[in-house]
């Protein structure tokens, strides 16, 4: 029984620690990485780590782990890959945001749908695509000037890269944040309305 | 008969600008502006093989081992294609535009944020932030003080002007702005036509200040349009080149180039003159 609690005690610490690390942002991106977690909590943080996603799964969030960068094809999207070493944790929703929700929190429509016509439209093309395509697909929708200002505000923010050539494939925060299995096949899916 | 017996002569030149091609092609195809599968590998291989024996140059050993290079790169896009039309994600991309310009803006939304798990970031002041903002709160004069430096007084009342004052004030012009450009144009072609070249500063610089920046604005509109260029010399002299017709051209490549038109370039120029 003592022991239990001490373990209790050891872990409650632990887990304030770890959430600190995770929910407040320190540097450009959210999160921690691998080695700042096994520095910080030590080397049982991957026990620390599930037990704080326990609780916070509670109020419907959860802890990723993400590579931060993708070392094989553009197209390998799941967020998992144990026994990476560069990998950083994250938290996330676990379920979804309403529109409405999502208007609260800042977002406009047209960028969120913006959003979606860029990321499906870079899967459809293997992962990658020049930014001139993607412009002129958001273009119909949304007129030049502003899509171009999309574009820049989603490689600012870290759903899509741009590499020197001018081409565009997914960044970390899609490969996070976005179900691209389920985004295709609801896109696929839908009828105009 | 004979003829036909005849090995076919091989022209070397005529093999490198075939190999060229090739790469020219295979960086299209890796730039992901052609399917990888439009490029017939086979052909490709058959052409490096006819050309292989005859070379013998350095220069063109490497292009042939460029070139095979490339298409090893393209098959490798072929498998990854192939590989991804058999996954759960394999979308036709113009059946995906199709589909997007049918779809509402809202419809659109509606779908991405069923699939968006957003991350939790929260912003947090650190110590350097908050010295940062200290340092800027303290060195932030009164507002009384900021106004007193801009020196406004009260603004007038608003009232009519006259057609000759307005364009006394440069707030309006007799010309429309597509009819000063043609005539800056024409004046350019005609310049080009006698002395085939136009120095950008020569084109430029006029008698009064104003009238300089105005002609160096109108330039910048000339430029950009494509209506002309601008070819800048080694030894940094610019020299404008008009077209006959305007060329659209969508390159990405396309820079933007200040140039400074200060009041003592424009003073050293008229002393000079």
């Amino acid at each position: 029984m003592e022991r239990e609690s001490v373990g209790k005690r050891f872990y409650g610490d632990k887990l304030r620690q770890a959430a600190h690390l995770l929910l407040f942002k320190r540097g450009k991106m959210p999160g921690a990485r691998e080695w700042e977690l096994k520095m910080k909590l030590g080397r049982n943080y991957e026990e620390i780590v599930n037990q704080l996603n326990a609780l916070l799964s509670d109020l419907d969030l959860e802890v990723r782990k993400i590579l931060e960068e993708p070392v094989s094809s553009p197209m390998s999207l799941t967020s998992t890959s144990s026994g990476e070493t560069e990998a950083r944790f994250l938290v996330g929703l676990k379920g979804s945001l309403t529109l409405r929700e999502a208007r609260m929190c800042g977002w406009r429509i047209d960028n969120l749908s913006a959003l979606s016509v860029a990321i499906s439209y870079l899967i459809s093309k293997q992962g990658k695509a020049p930014r001139k395509d993607i412009e002129k697909l958001l273009a119909y929708k949304f007129g030049r000037w502003r899509a171009m200002t999309l574009v820049d505000v989603f490689i600012r923010s870290g759903y899509l890269n741009e590499d020197e050539t001018g081409l565009l494939s997914l960044g970390w925060r899609t490969r996070a944040e976005v179900d691209l299995k389920s985004l295709m096949t609801l896109v696929l899916e839908a009828r105009p309305s | 008969m004979e003829n036909e017996s005849k090995p076919k002569k091989i022209y070397l030149s005529a093999g490198r600008r075939e190999l060229l091609d090739i790469v020219k092609t295979c960086r299209a195809v890796e730039n992901r502006e052609f399917n990888p599968f439009l490029l017939d590998v086979r052909h490709a291989v058959e052409i490096l093989r006819k050309y292989f024996p005859h070379w013998k140059d350095l220069d063109d050993y490497c292009l042939d081992a460029q070139t095979l290079n490339e298409l090893s790169k393209v098959i490798r896009l072929q498998n990854t294609q192939l590989r991804f039309q058999s996954s759960s994600l394999y979308a036709d991309p113009e059946f995906l535009e199709r589909k997007f310009e049918r779809l509402s803006v809202k419809r659109l939304a509606e779908i991405f944020v069923k699939c968006w798990h957003p991350t939790v970031e929260l912003e947090q002041l650190t110590l350097t932030t908050v010295g940062e903002a200290l340092d800027y709160w303290r060195n932030l004069l009164p507002v009384e003080e900021r106004w007193r430096r801009l020196q406004l007084g009260r603004s007038s009342q608003p009232q009519a002007v006259e057609m000759a004052e307005a364009l006394r004030l440069g707030v309006t012009s007799i010309e429309g702005f597509m009819r000063m450009l043609e005539r800056v144009w024409s004046e350019m072609k005609n310049e080009y036509s006698k002395s085939g070249e136009v120095e950008y500063w020569k084109f430029a610089l006029r008698d009064s200040y104003p009238e300089t920046v105005r002609r160096a604005y109108l330039v910048s509109f000339l430029l950009t349009y494509g209506y002309a260029r601008m070819l800048v010399k080694k030894n940094g002299r610019m020299f404008l080149e008009p077209y006959e017709t305007q060329r659209v051209e969508e390159d990405p490549h396309m820079v933007s180039f200040p140039i400074s038109i200060g009041m003592e370039r424009w003073k050293e120029w008229k002393e000079k003159v």
